[in-house]
């Protein structure tokens, strides 16, 4: 049977055309599974640096932000696909509601290293960094809005890739 | 009284993603703004509020002294270029501005068009 949390995350996870992360790896009721672990941790993270004041990714506030901005769940949706850290969700989350990202840095050795940190800026608290040692995380770039603003650089926005040949 | 101009960006994507990364690009320069509903019932003065998916105009102010003013005396001198009305229909975004020509207005649409021509918009992944 599965859990009724799984049920409504599967129905956002296929919603937003990315039942492949559930179909891909084995049996779907594993996947789920591993998607719910992989959102609880996302929560636990998010809770540990943010108030309850703001909307921590649980399946509740999915659910309720796919009504209402389902592009920004469908990005979320997709960085779940890419990465396996709860910190860098966290992140993810934070940008789709509207921090600024402040810095960014990568540093990587071929077969070496590889470090991504991010620094985000919102209106509630402290500039937040975000590490990331794990190259899967390199996808999440891919998703940030890239604009000048007045000539000068900016990284702004975390946005759905348009089209996949996995969306069901 | 004021002018009024209708500046049109071809936006053949979703409408709540182009307002929201629009508005998303707005509140860069003006981080006070104050985003409210084309049919101004519904203010919005935090972004992770606004419901997009609901929405194909908002109006964005400056700051709330500029809701307010634009509510009290409405489209006065003192009032120019405080205030951008945002609509997306039909695979276009219509920019309303008073004053095209004005530094900050045309600083306000390039960065509008920048963001609706990144390339994670435009090119299939």
């Amino acid at each position: 049977m599965v859990a009724p949390n799984q049920d409504r995350l599967e129905r956002i996870i296929r919603d937003c055309g990315q039942g492949w992360i559930i179909d891909f790896f084995g049996q779907p009721k594993d996947a789920l599974a591993e998607a719910e672990k992989l959102l609880l941790e996302t929560v636990g993270a998010y809770r540990r640096r943010y108030s309850t004041a703001s909307p921590a990714p649980d399946v509740d506030s999915l659910s309720a932000e796919n009504a209402r901005n389902p592009h920004r769940v469908k990005a979320f949706i997709q960085a779940m696909g890419s990465s396996a850290s709860a910190e860098m969700l966290v992140m993810v989350w934070r940008i789709l509601q509207g921090d600024a990202i402040k810095q960014l840095r990568i540093d990587y050795t071929a077969g070496t290293s590889f470090l991504l940190e991010i620094q985000l800026e919102g209106d509630e608290q402290e500039p937040q960094l975000f590490t990331s040692r794990n190259i899967d995380d390199a996808a999440l770039l891919r998703h940030l809005g890239i604009l000048k603003m007045g000539g000068r650089p900016l990284f702004d926005g975390f946005y759905p890739m348009q089209h996949s040949l996995r969306e069901d | 009284m004021i002018g009024r101009a209708d500046l049109i960006i071809p936006a053949p994507l979703p409408p709540p993603l182009v307002l929201d990364a629009s508005v998303r690009a707005l509140l860069r320069q003006w981080p006070t703004a104050i985003v409210v509903d084309g049919d101004d019932k519904q203010v919005y003065k935090k972004y992770r509020d606004i419901p997009f998916q609901a929405l194909s105009e908002v109006m964005v102010f400056k700051n709330q002294r500029f809701l307010e003013q634009w509510r009290r005396d409405g489209a006065t001198a003192e009032n120019r270029n405080s205030m951008i009305n945002l609509i997306c229909v039909n695979n276009e975004l219509t920019i309303v501005v008073d004053d095209p020509s004005d530094p900050m207005i045309v600083a306000l649409v390039e960065t509008v068009k920048s963001v609706l021509r990144q390339p994670i918009f435009n090119i299939a992944a």
